[in-house]
């Protein structure tokens, strides 16, 4: 039997998406369990998990050492790398944009300098603009660049927006909208196929049926 | 001041003793199997001009490539492949060769590692065959063939190639009428089985709804010969047609040599369509993450250098395959040494032609100086020697 395994990228996405593949009879009680343990087993020992950090969840299936990978698009368009995205799995939905004071107009400016802690995008989104910019990277409360007039702008993820209008900040650009999504190593889809193609189907099919029970 | 003088640039390696010794033996087998099939071994120069991978189909980005200047201040960069420069050899030096041209090379080539990416390193080894001046699908399997023979000679078990052909891709694009900029977008799309992607981009793009149900399937058409059938149904388009007339060849050529639990076919295999021309492929092995071979049809590299000709070829990463190696059995042991030669207080010239007379029959001796036991058992113990000599025993 082909062993799949599933590296899940810690928080409410790994929770989410226990309950779908739950739904599909997949053992996911090892996860449940408090422990330190860092490598889980499913009962049947069809499946094995990995809690990562969710920018290291790419890194693992990149490297093939994890076959599949459930994380955000936000840290799969920040890293970048050569992966099979197979899925949206619907939950985890955010938006990625440029937030700062609006009224200031700073992407007029000729030399803007953005906080983010998604650098990478950050020099996608800017390199093709006709301003030179300055990324600053920052690994939390990036909203504080312009309150404290560290940076012109922000680039980072929005879910409510009620941190910004606090710091009287708003949505000046939207990059895009995101989601949880499944990826996949390239080669594992190839030489697992047999294992990994129903549980593709099977979470589709399950996605599928939330969304049109409006779940 | 800090100096570097005991570091090396990241993404290389010192290749130690019994690494080393794989390593070469690896070498060794892919390259005996290239010429057991007729191609003949080159090695192009190391460095080369900057311009003759500047423009053309071969082009690569500037910031992979390794760079210096010469005396005369042009740009000259470290050989980043080796069908490039084997190309220009075929073009110029090679031109009254008689065709087809059979060639194979096993070397080192010098990219710069992209900031994120598995496993890339700066100075990797190639090993790889061009077959220039022959067109068809026997020629496209007899590539592919040797491929899968070339992992197999290199030690692995569990080994696969997975088949596709860029013309279905280019095929499905012009038949949906789209422009090259939106392609290449839904290129990319394919290439990481983004379906959804590929709907929203086209839906913006007021394709037609039949187009896009057609690309949509596109990422998914991977599989065994039930590939074939499913392609079919998805388009009547000359294009595609041929596309999929060939690659079905190439298939049944394979499987009729014994292949065809060693081959797989991915219609959205779709990297570098501007440089390959038909069909494509890739070996892969379930120990390794990354592909451990890339190659196809590229009947357009050599009109850039003012020749036209057809041409097919793959290149291995061997550091890859090795590591493969590694991780389906373990790092092999390396072959000890036969005897240790204990000189003692003997002259040298007794003990070198002792040394000699078995080095003759094949066996490995190293000398050794040392007097006291413990040393010399440490040293035999360390060496994995089968056994210890002692020259004084010889009289």
């Amino acid at each position: 039997m082909t062993q799949i395994t599933i590296a899940m990228a810690k928080g409410r996405l790994a929770e989410q998406s226990m309950e779908l593949m739950e739904a599909l009879g997949i053992d996911v009680s090892p996860l449940k369990e408090k422990s330190r343990k860092l490598v889980f087993e499913s009962g049947d020992g069809r499946f094995r998990y990995i809690m990562v950090k969710p920018s290291d969840v790419p890194t693992y299936v990149d490297h093939g050492v994890a076959d599949v990978g459930i994380v955000g698009k936000d840290t799969l368009m920040e890293e970048n790398r050569p992966l099979y995205e197979m899925l949206d799995l619907g939950f985890g939905k955010c938006r990625i944009c440029v937030c700062g004071y609006a009224e200031q107009e700073p992407l007029k400016k000729a030399h803007i300098r953005v906080a983010t802690k998604y650098t990478g995008i950050a020099a996608q989104v800017f390199a093709t603009r006709g301003s030179s910019m300055e990324i600053i990277k920052l690994n939390g409360s990036v909203e504080l660049g312009p309150v404290i007039g560290l940076s012109d702008v922000i680039l980072d993820i929005v879910e409510s927006g009620a941190t910004l209008r606090a710091n009287g900040l708003s949505v000046i650009e939207e990059i895009c909208t995101c989601s949880a999504r499944l990826v996949v190593n390239r080669v594992s889809l190839k030489t697992k196929e047999a294992a990994i193609r129903p549980f593709i189907e099977g979470m589709r099919g399950e996605v599928e049926r939330r969304k049109e029970r409006g779940v | 001041m800090k100096t570097n003088n005991t570091q090396i640039p990241s993404s290389v390696t010192d290749l130690l003793m019994d690494e080393c010794v794989r390593r070469r033996a690896l070498e060794k087998a892919v390259r005996t199997r290239f010429l057991s099939c007729g191609y003949r071994e080159v090695s192009p120069a190391g460095l080369e001009f900057y311009d003759t991978y500047s423009s053309g189909v071969g082009a690569r980005s500037q910031e992979e490539m390794v760079k210096t200047f010469d005396s005369r201040g042009r740009i000259l960069v470290l050989r980043p492949e080796f069908t490039t420069p084997i190309a220009r050899l075929a073009a110029t030096k090679l031109r009254d060769e008689a065709l087809p041209l059979r060639l194979c090379y096993v070397g080192t080539a010098y990219a710069n590692p992209a900031l994120k990416s598995a496993r890339q390193l700066a100075e990797f080894t190639q090993a790889g065959v061009e077959l220039l001046g022959c067109e068809g699908a026997r020629a496209d399997a007899e590539v592919v063939a040797l491929a899968l023979t070339s992992m197999r000679a290199a030690g692995l078990t569990d080994y696969m190639v997975e088949i596709g052909q860029v013309d279905f891709f280019k095929g499905l694009m012009e038949e949906a009428g789209l422009d090259e900029a939106t392609t290449e977008l839904v290129r990319a799309y394919v290439e990481e089985k983004n379906m959804l992607a590929i709907e929203l981009l086209l839906r913006g793009n007021g394709a037609a709804e039949a187009a896009i149900a057609r690309i949509r399937e596109l990422p998914m058409l991977f599989g065994g010969a039930e590939v074939f059938a499913r392609a079919e149904k998805l388009s009547a388009y000359p294009k595609c047609r041929e596309a999929l007339q060939n690659l079905r060849a190439i298939y049944d050529a394979l499987c009729a040599c014994g292949f065809e639990n060693f081959v797989t076919i991915d219609l959205g295999m779709v990297h570098a369509i501007g440089y390959y021309t038909g069909m494509i492929f890739r070996g892969i092995s379930a120990s390794f993450g990354q592909p451990l071979l890339s190659g196809g049809r590229y009947d357009g590299l050599m009109r850039d250098f003012g020749r036209p000709l057809c041409a097919v070829g793959f290149a291995m990463g061997l550091e890859h395959v090795q590591e493969a190696l590694e991780r389906q059995a373990g790092p092999a042991a390396a072959p000890g040494l036969d005897a240790l030669l204990v000189v003692g207080d003997a002259p040298l010239s007794r003990a070198w032609q002792r040394a000699e007379a078995l080095r003759a029959q094949g066996q490995s001796v190293e000398l050794c100086y040392a007097a006291d036991e413990a040393e010399i058992a440490a040293l035999a113990r360390a060496r994995r020697a089968r056994r210890v000599i002692r020259e004084e025993e010889a009289l």
